[in-house]
């Protein structure tokens, strides 16, 4: 189990979008800790829900939970990085047709 | 200099594995966006979860959420499932719940086995669990069951209708396929593969199941029947039906009948 990068760990970490890009599997983008200028690259899975704009220089909020790092903006979530308790929480099988 | 770190692909999931493709008895005809406030609440109500069903010592327990507002009803938890311990590919115990689910409002249904976080991602109207912990005798017969990948889902049948008639077989809603599917794994006539609907319903008559009972009238019942079509009140008796008096499974009465027939005893946990 990959634990969350350093810096998306600290608790009201403020984050910056430095960069957005496609990748074959989503959406990477390239975070920023306004604190220290630390660099984390995300790869989003899949593609998004997300009605809100997430562009260069969207700031993005970081909430640490014991299942996980959850990563907002404007109220939305974009992504999700499971603890290791946390990603045995998330599974979905359909068992019937 | 700044560091750049990448976080490993398969621990970061986006809206697509956060939001549900279904719901139990709602429309989900568009991907919702995952509001920050939901997720957060619902996984930290999944890890309390894990964390008490793991002090109880048991191995499968009768897990309901409040998914909808249903107090007008005399109502608290909308929904139930069994969550059971299973090892994963990793060979970790795990939760997982075996329920069954509505596909997006429509007349269609299906069995789904998730992990917690999933059962509690489900849109609810409030944050709670509730949980009854079966006798180690039912736990044993109920584990069975659930583990057999042919039994597991011989009581469930496609058409549903949110209101089904508890002793009715024309619609099977979410706490009826429960329901049946415990009287399965208890009844000892229903070993084989001539276990029955039918069958599992006189058990669960002969055993003093008593259904929750909706009192929802006339021009109610035509209005959910014109605009939903994962409602129907045409499997219930007519002197029942158009006397206002809706009978059907919920997972109140199932928590209090589980008691009251002796298949448990402890008193409802809940986390709320």
């Amino acid at each position: 189990m990959v634990a969350a990068p350093a810096a998306l760990s600290t608790v009201g970490a403020v984050l910056t979008i430095k960069a957005v890009e496609l990748s074959a599997k989503g959406t990477i983008y390239v975070l920023e800790r306004a604190s220290d200028g630390a660099r984390v690259s995300v790869e989003v899975i899949g593609k998004a829900a997300s009605t809100v704009s997430v562009v260069t220089g969207t700031v993005v909020a970081v909430s640490i939970l014991g299942a996980g790092t959850v990563l907002s903006v404007a109220g939305e979530v974009i992504a999700f990085i499971p603890s290791a308790v946390g990603q045995s929480l998330l599974y979905n099988e359909r068992v019937t047709k | 200099m700044n560091r750049l770190h990448r976080a490993a692909v398969s621990a970061v999931f986006g809206c697509t594995l956060l939001c549900q493709a279904v719901y139990a008895g709602r429309s989900c005809a568009e991907p919702q966006p995952s509001k920050t406030e939901t997720v957060v609440r619902a996984l930290s109500l999944a890890l309390q979860t894990v964390t008490v069903l793991d002090a109880t010592g048991a191995q499968v327990v009768v897990l309901g959420r409040a998914g909808q507002d249903l107090t007008k009803y005399g109502l608290h938890y909308s929904h139930f499932g069994f969550a059971y311990k299973q090892t994963d590919v990793q060979g970790s115990q795990v939760w997982r719940i075996l329920h069954k689910l509505n596909q997006c409002g429509s007349a269609d249904s299906a069995i789904y086995r998730q992990g917690l976080g999933h059962f509690f991602l489900d849109d609810l109207w409030r944050f709670e669990a509730a949980w009854v912990v079966p006798t180690p005798d039912v736990q044993q017969k109920l584990l069975a069951v659930l583990l057999d990948e042919q039994r597991s889902v011989q009581m469930h049948v496609k058409p549903y209708s949110m209101v089904s008639y508890v002793w009715g077989l024309k619609y099977q809603q979410s706490n009826q396929w429960a329901i049946e599917t415990m009287a399965m794994a208890l009844e000892p006539d229903m070993t084989g593969a001539d276990a029955s609907r039918a069958k599992a319903q006189r058990w669960l008559l002969s055993r003093g199941y008593q259904p929750g009972v909706l009192t929802i009238g006339a021009l109610t019942r035509l209005g959910a029947r014109m605009t939903a079509a994962n409602v129907a009140f045409d499997d219930h008796p007519n002197e029942k039906r158009f006397s206002d008096r809706i009978e059907t499974v919920t997972a109140d009465s199932v928590f209090a009948w589980m008691q009251r027939a002796g298949l448990t005893t402890q008193a409802i946990q809940t986390i709320n």
